[in-house]
């Protein structure tokens, strides 16, 4: 993804168009819920037609979700939850990655807080997902006014301005927590995610 | 261009099949081992021939074990694979195991190498009564079963208080970490069936991510020790932290340790892998170059790149692959590399990207070093991944 969020069309369009058993990772800007979720099976039906399994994994132990993906021939996956998982969790899906290889798409549906996790505990999950596809303020079901009622919240509450922030981002100064990422999202600066 | 425009033409292929073809080929998920059926690998990329090192050891020595140590993504079950096909072609039998898609790692303990592989040479076999108590016996040894306190023993769940349940060595593991004596030697025996005028040797994938080398020694240690004295050979991956371990004696557990670094990107390899994925000649040759350059030499990362400018240039209705749209790719994988990273660990990038040395043994190098944010091209040459180095602007050093 180039420039400011692609609308979710094109992230789902994106994603569909990989090959199969590809990891694909999307990043909304609040934490993933069923309206999110049935907003992707929706425009993935109307261009791909795909069966579509959406698992909430927050309970979930990774080989034990291995075992259930496993069980699916070439149906697209969602995986939601992730914010719940704890650094422990992410180190043994770490070690058993590559249990969760299979042959139909797998979407993790990330929220900034799984986005730093993934970074830090489990890189080698990190390498087979790739760039992530960020999904706009938008698409994340805020109008323009709660968008700005939140910029305005982060504002205050970090005293500093959005081009500050985005510039402590572009200049690499700019720890990534989910407040930071939030932040440059609802500022069209996801390309910095 | 023409030249395309002609052979999709004669080709009778469209825009969308030439780039679903493409994808297909540029895929960073996809098994190795169907990436080698498809034929995308290439045996000689590395011109040290690991596999071939690798699979001489296992032929002429029985009791050798050697180790396997890359960066995420550096091709090592490539590696491994084309050491079982290697063997295959000399009639010795390789079984490769992919450990993480037999037991959750995270809880194994010391003897489910020896349980996993009894239980592939008891496939194998086939049925065969004589061996039916062994094999039952290593079936309890890795999935525990239930015990009365006459010490009668059951699979499934007796609904009798006066029952308890014994851990397997891969699932609810409570039984201490010496390997039991009943599974080793129904481990010999089934070895010893299998044997009888057969080679058998043993490679272990999936070990290499974890974290602590300890736990890498606890866990695996006790294992080929076993498979040692059996005159199992055994070929694993590593670690990476194994690479730059001061304790001797992790070293010295392995007769030979094979180190992936990456390949360099001045030489022709990686230019082969992208012509042999690249049937359709999407990629313009200055879009190849860019590709090369921004990989840092990890294959999986030229595949990851190859794909997402691919991707750029499909949803801009190009017909080809153009510099710009690897530009971009390279600056979205830069910005994931940069990620979660810490201003110590921006500090030791900028240190690195100044020539200013590496010291492997601080974690936090280590943390970069495993997680591909620097790159190893040899014991004394490091560099920040280009991708990265581009987006924290190291690139002017």
């Amino acid at each position: 993804m180039i420039g400011s969020e692609p609308q979710l069309f094109e992230v789902v369009r994106r994603g569909g168009n990989r090959a199969p058993g590809s990891w694909i990772g999307i990043v909304s800007l609040t934490e993933p819920d069923e309206i999110l979720i049935n907003e992707i099976r929706s425009e993935a039906e109307t261009q791909f037609n795909p069966r579509l399994l959406a698992i909430d994994i927050r309970e979930t132990e990774p080989f034990a979700l291995a075992r259930e993906m496993n069980k699916l021939d070439n149906e697209w996956v969602l995986l939601h939850g992730f914010e719940h998982w704890t650094p422990a969790r992410w180190h043994a899906a770490e070690l058993n990655r590559n249990s969760w290889l299979r042959g139909g798409l797998n979407w993790f549906l990330l929220s900034p807080a799984a986005v730093s996790n993934i970074a830090r505990y489990a890189p080698n999950v990190k390498s087979l997902i790739g760039s992530y596809l960020v999904i706009g303020p938008d698409q994340s079901q805020m109008s323009a006014e709660e968008c700005e009622t939140r910029l305005t919240q982060l504002r205050e509450h970090y005293g500093m301005s959005d081009d500050q922030i985005i510039a402590a981002a572009e200049n690499h100064e700019l720890e990534m927590t989910p407040h930071m990422v939030e932040w440059l999202i609802l500022s069209d600066r996801g390309d910095l995610v | 261009m023409p030249e395309v425009a002609d052979s999709a033409a004669a080709s009778g292929t469209t825009r969308k099949e030439r780039f679903r073809q493409y994808f297909h080929a540029f895929n960073p998920t996809v098994s190795p081992e169907q990436a080698l059926t498809d034929g995308f690998v290439l045996t000689d990329l590395r011109p040290e021939l690991f596999h071939k090192k690798i699979a001489a050891r296992v032929e002429l020595e029985p009791r050798s074990r050697q180790a396997l140590i890359g960066g995420i993504g550096s091709g090592k079950t490539t590696e491994l694979l084309l050491v079982q096909k290697h063997l295959a072609e000399q009639g010795i039998s390789a079984f490769y195991v992919e450990v993480s898609r037999f037991a959750d790692i995270s809880r194994a303990k010391p003897g489910f190498l020896v349980g996993i592989a009894a239980k592939h040479l008891i496939r194998e076999l086939g049925s065969m009564d004589a061996l039916a108590d062994d094999a039952n016996a290593i079936n309890n040894f890795l999935y525990g079963y239930w015990q009365h306190e006459s010490e009668r023993v059951y699979d499934e769940e007796p609904h009798d208080p006066y029952y308890s349940f014994v851990g397997g060595v891969i699932a609810k593991p409570i039984i201490s970490d010496n390997i039991d004596q009943t599974a080793r030697q129904a481990f010999e025996r089934i070895l010893a069936a299998y044997r009888k005028g057969r080679q058998f040797s043993l490679i272990i994938d999936g070990l290499d991510r974890m974290h602590e080398i300890d736990d890498f020694r606890r866990l695996v240690f006790p294992d080929l020790s076993i498979f040692q004295t059996l005159e199992v050979p055994v070929v694993c991956v590593a670690p990476l932290a194994l690479q730059f371990a001061p304790q001797s004696d992790l070293r010295e557990q392995f007769d030979r340790i094979h180190e992936l670094s990456s390949i360099r990107t001045n030489g022709n390899g990686l230019g082969r892998v992208l012509k042999l994925r690249d049937t359709a000649g999407l990629l313009t040759s200055t879009a190849g170059i860019e590709v090369i350059s921004g990989s840092g030499g990890l294959v999986r990362d030229l595949i990851t790149l190859a794909r997402d400018a691919g991707e750029e240039a499909y949803v801009s209705g190009s017909q080809q692959i153009e510099k710009n749209h690897v530009a971009g790719a390279v600056r979205q994988m830069g910005l994931s590399y940069s990620r979660g990273l810490s201003h110590r660990q921006l500090e030791l990038l900028r240190a690195t990207a100044e020539n200013k040395g590496v010291d492997p043994t601080d974690s936090e190098i280590m943390q970069l070093l495993g997680s591909r944010r620097i790159i190893e091209y040899s014991s004394t040459s490091f560099a920040v991944h280009p991708a990265l180095s581009k987006v924290l602007n190291l690139d002017r050093f």
